[in-house]
């Protein structure tokens, strides 16, 4: 093999995209004309995707994702590993359940839907039904759901589809709507999803209030309302969304 | 940074956290008390995070680091021990004697072992590039380390991997995938 001095490490520094804009083009124009820099490149790319491809993908444990998504205070979690955990000390008991004490009442429902819309909105899951009609869509809802589902019209957002989620252990709708670049999730629940003690306590902590409205740090706004038996959420992320 | 905001947006990473954990441990159950101790630990130190566009590497750091910690409570050193990555030559020299539709061909479960057999900061900063995609600058704040030895450790464990694929293929230790006719 004829050598060249391109180090090893810059070629796989290109091949991950990590190289500055002058050095990158400068890689590129040399690998034109040097055939060992160009099956080292093609080997390294190789090697890149054969490691990609030795990721398993395991899915959550029902009961730890429970355990975080809903933490809870009473007997039910203390048979889980964590109570194994913070056996250790009973400082660091206390430790454990004064953090849990401050979660418990503003995570639940709120947290639920902000991180099912967050989702949505980084990556765009796929709806399991893509329509913009969006009669259409409460129509498909409503025949899922177990209740009459009434989708509002968004100002300048349409509809791109939606699917059934499940709220606090109960059947709901989650309908996907765009507004130019931002991503809008609308949840429409059966009463009493979202507890009032829950919302008047988010509704103090919120940054800003606009009408049923509130602002929440990280770009986050929810915006509630009620429909016939149903309550609607709407989450839109703000700014660089 | 409200506590339900933090929150929803660390939760959204369980599922990648819990299978950066089931690499890391190789048990389910440790790999539970894993994410669940990161979280319990995330949440403690919530002030910390100032960007939480940075909240993942944020989390992955704290894994690792409670992942390192669990190896050296069980004295596991062996895993921890920072194998020399060779020099500039002999790793330019291991990709040289493999090529790339010999790579490809080579079945996810050698790769496996061959990534297994890697010290666990070459092993880390490669599975952090190419299976989670996060960036050289995020690696190199999740590892604590400069962006240059996480450049130099991922070329390094690419050309160790290259060399361990080679050598068992040499000795009919790869299980090859089956041509169609």
């Amino acid at each position: 093999m004829i050598p060249c001095d391109r180090p090893l490490e810059t070629l796989s520094a290109f091949v991950d995209g990590e190289l500055g804009v002058q050095e990158e083009l400068e890689i590129r124009r040399h690998l034109d004309g040097c055939p060992i820099c160009a099956r080292r490149v093609a080997t390294l790319e190789a090697m890149k995707g054969a490691v990609a491809r030795t990721a398993e993908i395991h899915p959550v444990p029902h009961a730890l994702k429970e355990s975080l998504r809903v933490p809870k205070l009473d007997g039910r979690r203390q048979g889980y590993r964590l109570a194994g955990l913070v056996a250790a000390g009973s400082v660091f008991v206390l430790v454990v359940l004064f953090a849990w004490s401050r979660l418990a009442p503003r995570a639940s429902v709120t947290a639920q839907l902000i991180s099912d819309h967050s989702r949505y909105a980084a990556t765009g899951s796929p709806a399991e039904y893509a329509t913009s009609d969006r009669e259409r869509l409460a129509r498909w809802f409503s025949e899922r759901v177990g209740f009459s589902v009434s989708l509002p019209a968004l100002a300048d957002a349409r509809v791109t589809g939606g699917r059934r989620c499940t709220i606090a252990g109960r059947k709901a709708a989650l309908a996907f709507y765009e507004r130019g670049k931002h991503r809008m999730s609308v949840f429409v629940m059966p009463a009493g999803t979202l507890p009032a003690a829950e919302r008047e306590r988010l509704r103090k902590e919120a940054a800003g209030e606009a009408g049923d409205c509130l602002d929440f740090s990280g770009g986050y706004r929810l915006c509630f309302s009620t429909s016939g038996d149903t309550e609607v959420v709407t989450i839109e992320t703000r700014g660089n969304a | 940074m409200a506590t339900d905001t933090f929150w929803a947006t660390a939760l959204g990473h369980m599922s990648e956290l819990f299978n950066a954990a089931m690499a890391l441990t190789r048990e389910r159950a440790a790999a539970e008390d894993l994410v669940q101790e990161t979280y319990r630990v995330a949440l403690e130190r919530q002030e910390q995070l100032r960007d939480l566009g940075r909240c993942r590497a944020w989390l992955f750091r704290i894994l690792r680091n409670l992942h390192l910690d669990s190896l050296r409570r069980g004295h596991r050193q062996a895993e921890l021990t920072v194998i020399p990555g060779g020099s500039e030559e002999a790793a330019t020299a291991a990709i040289d004697a493999i090529d790339s539709g010999f790579v490809t061909a080579t079945e996810p479960i050698d790769v496996r072992r061959a990534l297994d057999r890697l010290g666990e900061e070459f092993r880390t900063a490669v599975i952090l590039c190419d299976v989670e995609g996060f960036t050289y600058e995020e690696i190199a704040e999740i590892m604590e380390c400069p962006i240059g030895t996480v450049r130099s450790r991922i070329a390094r464990a690419r050309a160790r991997v290259a060399e361990s694929l080679r050598g068992r293929s040499e000795t009919g230790g790869l299980a090859r995938k089956e041509k169609k006719p």
